[in-house]
């Protein structure tokens, strides 16, 4: 289809690390949806039903993941800048670096 | 002067009036101002007044994110269904504003990506320039379009509830009567004609630091007075149980039963998925100034759904306090219990900086909206349908008159609607806008699907979920539309309807796409690549979308 394939391509990644950032993304999807693991209302804490303060709880918790699944993305597919001309990724040395956890899978031009 | 209102006019709140009106003064000011923040050389394109020039960092965008997914939706109708119906009506607001932010983590920085190389303004823009089939793109734009325009009447509900306890708007006639939501809804219309998204995001610093205020003095002072919050849910619990709905002809929620649990995730799940497809979400998105502003985003917003759960408590607080929300015509309106509750509990002057949260939380979101209409008008309908070769300038003019329209448009839509249904509404138009989520999210990570089977899923889906919620009548009234939860084919329980028509809608889409390949039907152009899902900012936007980067010549 073209003469210059890289152009196309997404940026290699790691895709074990990004899995692993799916994982913690899933969990609160999860949790609230099993309605009937928390619809009760013992044992209440501080007067709160164990309904209420439960949901208040993945607040916290779900914000603490989704900052944890943030820095795994970041080292998981790190960006790589393209040309001015938008048509080539700039350095190959960044392209293939993907920390210290293994090879990437993705594609290296 | 607050005095002598007072004086003059029993049963106005004049203190809180006046603390309201100065509220409301100052935003107004901060609006107009809003033009000459960050000044960009030209306001006349869409990526200046539209989209604030892009340029929005983490901490301008999560106030202005908060300011517009937390509407007066949030202040007004949810604890309005907890004081009434309970958790299920109610309480399902807390996990969809939780798991809304890892569903959208995962694909609005492919989407901020995309945009930032091809300009996209709209959701439609994108699902143009991906699908290549003009027809898919001008459904996402109506539906879009279609589904705001009762968001942005939603936004006057909260206002007027506020200026209905207040004592505001009792006159006899129309004119009195509706006289200072007109007045506000033009002040908001002109600020948001000169200074574009720059103005609701300067006016959700104020609005957001006063809801917080008040939310936080609200759930600390006011249990305390009532008993504590232990009687608080022991008061809900006895009303809840010992009442019915009169719409469905079922006992009201405390906690929700076995026969409630699919109504209650459904609407969590449908909700959170169908959020980001409106326009104003992707609006506020897309004025980030990077691809991973949303991201950081998605882990700081949550502050808010801690907020919004505490509100929706504050609908259980006035069943303990025994607030009675009777309107101005004398009837029960359980859209004025927050507002009412705060008028009973609070010093005057403080019930008035809650009112002015309120109603200036209603503001943001509908400058917001109304952009997010007027641009989706504009690049979708207008420049792809009436006048494909018009200029940005142009277009930003356009779009500055439609939003002033749009604005008429939710007006007149309040004056004259029954205002009890407000959250129906606003469910309804969810309905419809999550039957857009396979042609825009589906299209961030896959071409697999069909254009036209996307579209025939999409028309299916919108006619079953518009049917779905017309049978749901009101058990009382007779009235249709009478809300959003009805039987699940298959599962057989009760569930959200939308949830329900994107299944049916992706199935078609399915079903027809394996059709259309085994019939050879011709694909359309699809003008990205994969790098593009990726670009960040400092990466280069594409300059013609006919010359193909790939056939220029790449640098050695």
């Amino acid at each position: 289809m073209s003469t210059t394939p890289h152009r196309h391509k997404a940026p290699p990644a790691n895709k074990g690390l990004l899995a692993v950032a799916g994982v913690l993304l899933s969990l609160p999807i999860i949790a609230l949806l099993l309605v009937g693991t928390y619809a009760k209302d013992e044992p209440r804490l501080g007067g709160f039903p164990f309904f209420i303060w439960y949901q208040f709880l993945w607040v916290a918790i779900t914000s603490a993941l989704t900052y944890t699944a943030y820095r795994i993305v970041l080292k998981a597919r790190p960006h790589v800048p393209m040309t001015p001309e938008g048509d080539a990724f700039l350095d190959s040395e960044a392209a293939s670096g993907t920390g210290d956890d293994g090879a990437p899978e993705g594609e290296v031009r | 002067m607050s005095a002598l209102v007072a004086a003059n006019e029993p049963g106005v709140n004049g203190v809180a009036l006046a603390v309201l009106i100065f509220f409301f003064v100052v935003v107004a000011m901060a609006g107009f101002w809003a033009a000459r923040w960050r000044r960009p050389t030209s306001m006349e394109s869409l990526d200046e007044w539209g989209l604030g020039g892009r340029s929005f960092g983490t901490w301008i965008t999560w106030f202005l994110l908060g300011g517009d997914l937390y509407t007066a939706y949030t202040f007004v109708a949810v604890p309005a269904a907890m004081w009434a119906f309970g958790a299920v009506n109610g309480f399902f607001a807390v996990p969809y504003t939780i798991i809304l932010y890892p569903i959208i983590f995962i694909f609005m920085s492919r989407l901020w990506s995309v945009s930032h190389r091809h300009g996209y303004v709209t959701p439609a823009d994108f699902v143009e320039g991906r699908s290549g089939s003009r027809g898919l793109s001008l459904a996402v734009a109506i539906t879009g379009f279609l589904a705001t325009m009762p968001y942005i009447a939603l936004q006057l509900v909260g206002i007027q509830a506020v200026l209905e306890v207040v004592g505001v708007g009792g006159g006899g006639n129309w004119v009195a009567k509706d006289l200072p939501l007109f007045i506000a809804f033009l002040v908001l219309a002109l600020y948001t004609y000169t200074s574009g998204l720059r103005a609701p995001a300067i006016i959700a610093f104020v609005k957001d630091i006063l809801i917080y205020i008040v939310i936080i003095v609200a759930v600390i002072y006011l249990p305390s007075k009532v008993g504590g919050w232990g009687h608080v849910f022991d008061a809900a619990e006895n009303k809840m149980t010992t009442t019915t709905n009169p719409a469905t002809g079922k006992p009201n929620v405390f906690i929700p039963g076995p026969g409630a649990y699919w109504a209650y995730a459904t609407l969590a799940l449908g909700s959170a998925m169908a959020l980001f497809m409106y326009p104003h979400s992707i609006t506020a998105t897309l004025s980030a100034k990077s691809r991973n502003t949303i991201r950081k985003n998605a882990a700081i917003l949550p502050a808010y759904s801690f907020l919004l759960g505490l509100l929706a408590l504050l609908g259980w607080v006035a069943i303990a306090a025994g607030t009675k929300p009777v309107g101005l015509d004398g009837k029960v309106n359980g859209q004025l219990v927050i507002p009412q509750l705060f008028e009973d509990m609070f010093p005057s002057w403080f019930a008035g900086v809650a009112f002015a949260a309120i109603a200036i939380g209603a503001l943001v979101p509908a400058a917001i909206m109304s952009i997010a209409a007027a641009n989706t008008f504009t690049r979708n309908i207008y420049k792809a349908w009436i006048k494909p070769d018009a200029t940005t300038k142009q277009e930003a003019q356009v779009s500055k008159i439609t939003s002033l329209v749009v604005k008429g448009f939710a007006l007149i839509f309040v004056l004259t609607l029954d205002k009890s249904n407000a959250i129906n509404f606003q469910l309804l138009g969810g309905i419809w806008i999550l039957q857009t989520f396979p042609a825009l999210v589906f299209y961030l990570y896959t071409r697999w699907f069909h254009r036209w089977a996307l579209l025939a899923g999409w028309a299916v889906g919108m006619v079953y979920g518009t049917v779905a919620a017309y049978n749901v009548t009101n058990k009382a009234t007779g009235a249709p539309f009478a809300g959003s939860v009805a039987n699940m084919p298959v599962i057989g329980q009760l569930g959200y309807i939308a949830v329900t028509a994107f299944a049916i809608n992706v199935v078609v889409a399915v079903v027809l796409t394996l059709v259309l390949r085994a019939a050879k039907a011709p694909e359309g152009v699809d003008s990205t690549v994969p790098a593009d899902y990726f670009a960040d900012a400092g990466d280069p936007r594409v300059q013609k979308l006919e010359v193909g980067p790939h056939e220029t010549t790449p640098s050695a």
